[in-house]
């Protein structure tokens, strides 16, 4: 049983053991190692899937739908007592709401299923390797409003 | 010129949402990056950290769902069966908004600001990026420092105590 880290802000980190997150991490890491070097029409390809990804939320989304509704519909139609097990499947989906820990989350974590700010983290890594925050120097001075236009841009709210 | 925001247009929530809703919510992202432009680096730490601790989209009808859908079993296994009626409204719902997108209380929490994760990131990765993480990481006749860029988006916590 994985403890937690109390430190950890991204609720499905805090509950991954650490061989699940060094190899998410390291996915990460080959990952943007590969395509720094490849052309332009490449790293945009890469990009735009790593956009579609599905996170981890939407397969515990769909996995606390699936439980719930069976046995919700096994509680109206066979024995009231599965609603027990309905309430059991919505209070983990609550405490993962909140705190992170959900039961089919070692799973996921551990067929390298990952969280959006994952899928961000490989996404920017790109994105500045590819020229996207060149307009931005950053941390010399105090006052820059070009240089928050560039940035704005370059995040895509430019 | 490719474009710089190929990475959101996977996002379901964004595709759904109201074009003034949307125009609002990118609005404060922009307002924010021009705010912490001209902020101190421990401002830009702080604020980079609480964006890290920001409820999201997701988080947020997550808990909203499970609540009435399980005060709806609760009620249906202990009171009356017709309750399941909410809760199996509730996961219909869920369902729909994982595959979709979508689902009622969406325009609702849209309107009251609540961001997707990706709007998030991007208020991060611009001030992250104000705040020199990005810098040098091209220079002209020489190959892309990856090792850097990989350092600068690494997890905020250093999570594992292995990590080299």
């Amino acid at each position: 049983m994985q403890i937690r880290r109390d430190n950890e802000p991204d609720r499905v980190r805090r509950y991954t053991t650490d061989r699940q997150l060094q190899r998410i991490d390291d996915k990460i890491v080959r990952s943007v190692r590969l395509y720094a070097h490849q052309p332009e029409e490449i790293v945009q390809e890469r990009l735009e899937e790593l956009g579609r990804e599905w996170s981890i939320e939407r397969f515990l989304q769909i996995n606390v739908a699936a439980v719930g509704l069976t046995t919700a519909l096994l509680a109206v139609t066979r024995s009231q007592k599965w609603g027990w097990a309905t309430c059991a499947g919505l209070g983990f989906f609550l405490l993962h709401a909140t705190d992170g820990f959900d039961p089919p989350l070692p799973l996921l974590r551990q067929i390298g299923i990952r969280t959006r700010g994952e899928i961000d983290r490989e996404i920017y890594a790109l994105k500045a390797l590819r020229g996207d925050f060149d307009g931005v120097e950053g941390g010399a001075r105090e006052i820059d409003v070009p240089e928050a236009e560039s940035a704005a841009q370059a995040v895509g709210v430019g | 010129m490719y474009s710089t925001h190929e990475h959101l247009e996977g996002d379901r929530v964004r595709r759904r949402t109201g074009r003034t809703a949307q125009l609002r919510i990118d609005e404060t992202t922009r307002r924010n990056i021009r705010y912490y432009a001209c902020q101190s680096r421990a401002a830009l730490d702080d604020r980079i950290a609480e964006l890290d601790r920001e409820r999201d989209m997701e988080q947020v009808l997550e808990t909203n769902a499970s609540i009435l859908a399980l005060a709806g079993a609760t009620l249906g296994t202990t009171v009356n069966r017709k309750f399941f009626l909410l809760t199996g409204t509730v996961l219909g719902f869920l369902t729909q908004h994982a595959v979709t997108g979508w689902c009622p209380p969406v325009p609702l929490f849209r309107r009251m600001g609540v961001r997707t994760r990706s709007e998030i990131d991007q208020e991060k990765y611009a001030l992250k990026a104000l705040r020199g993480d990005f810098r040098g990481l091209r220079q002209a006749g020489q190959p892309p420092r990856v090792e850097d860029a990989l350092r600068a988006v690494e997890a905020s916590t250093l999570s594992h105590a292995n990590s080299t």
